[in-house]
C-alpha cells in the first residue's frame, strides 16, 4: 500500500481504484476529495467514493479487498436508505475510504460524466460538479450545503442550471428545494 | 449571522483554490490532511504528557 502515516486516504483512495478498476467497476470520487476539486480545499478523515455495482458484488468486492491486506467491513442500509449499502475499507494507520454501493436517485449517466484528474502518477474519477452539487443538496447536513455552496460559486456563470435542477429533482423535491434556496444566495 | 466580511473571505478561499489545477487541488488535500492528523497527534501527546505530570 502506498500509505506510510495518518492522513492519507487520498493515496489508499489509489490503491483502492487501482483494484476497483482490474475488476472494471465503475467508480466516481464523491466526499471532502471532490468537495476540495469543485469548491475549496478542506480535509476529512476518509476519501468518499459511490459504486455502480449491486449488494451481491459489493459482498464479492469485500473479499477482494480483504484478501489484497486492506480492513474491511460491509453493511447493508435497511430498505429506507438512500444508500443500500457501504464497505469500508481501512489500513493499519487508520486511513479510511468509504465505498457506497449505489446512492438512491443519482443517476446513473453520472458515471459519464466524471471529471479525470490526475493524482501520482494516476488518474482518479471525480464525480462531475452538477451532479456533486445536486449530491450535496440531497445530504442536506451543515457541511454539505457549505460544501455546495462553494462549488455553485465557484462555477459562476458556467454552471449547467438545467441540469443540475434535473438531478437534484431526481433525488427527491426536498433535494430540489434545498438547491433553489443555495441557487438564490 | 450575516457578516459581509466573512461572506468576502469565503469568496476568497474559493477564488483561492480555483487558482490551481486540479491535480494541485488534490494534493492540497492530501497535504492538508496529513497536517490536521501531525497537529492532532500533537494534542494527544501534550495531553498525555499533561495526564502524566498531575498524576
Amino acid at each position: 500500500m502506498k500509505t506510510k502515516q495518518s492522513g492519507e486516504s487520498a493515496l489508499l483512495l489509489l490503491d483502492v481504484v487501482k483494484l476497483l478498476q482490474e475488476r472494471n467497476a465503475q467508480y466516481a470520487v464523491i466526499g471532502a476529495l471532490a468537495a476540495s476539486v469543485h469548491g475549496a480545499v478542506r480535509a476529512s478523515m476518509d476519501a468518499d467514493v459511490v459504486l455502480s455495482v449491486g449488494i451481491h458484488e459489493a459482498k464479492s468486492l469485500e473479499r477482494t479487498f480483504s484478501a489484497a491486506g486492506f480492513i474491511t467491513e460491509l453493511t447493508v442500509g435497511d430498505a429506507e436508505d438512500p444508500i443500500p449499502g457501504l464497505l469500508r475499507l481501512r489500513d493499519l494507520h487508520d486511513n479510511r475510504v468509504d465505498l457506497l454501493i449505489g446512492l438512491r436517485g443519482m443517476e446513473p449517466k453520472a458515471f459519464s460524466r466524471v471529471l479525470e484528474v490526475p493524482f501520482q502518477g494516476e488518474v482518479l474519477r471525480f464525480i462531475g460538479r452538477e451532479d456533486f452539487i445536486a449530491m450535496k443538496a440531497f445530504a442536506g447536513g451543515p457541511l454539505d450545503l457549505i460544501d455546495a455552496a462553494r462549488a455553485i460559486s465557484a462555477a459562476g456563470h458556467s454552471l449547467d442550471l438545467e441540469l443540475v435542477r434535473r438531478l437534484a429533482k431526481s433525488f427527491g423535491a426536498a433535494a430540489a428545494a434545498s438547491l433553489e434556496r443555495l441557487l438564490a444566495r | 449571522m450575516k457578516s459581509k466580511l466573512a461572506e468576502a473571505a469565503e469568496k476568497a478561499l474559493v477564488e483561492a483554490t480555483q487558482r490551481l489545477s486540479p491535480e494541485q487541488r488534490v494534493n492540497a488535500f492530501l497535504a492538508h490532511c496529513r497536517l490536521i492528523m501531525q497537529l492532532y497527534e500533537a494534542g494527544q501527546k501534550l495531553r498525555s504528557h499533561a495526564a502524566h505530570s498531575q498524576s
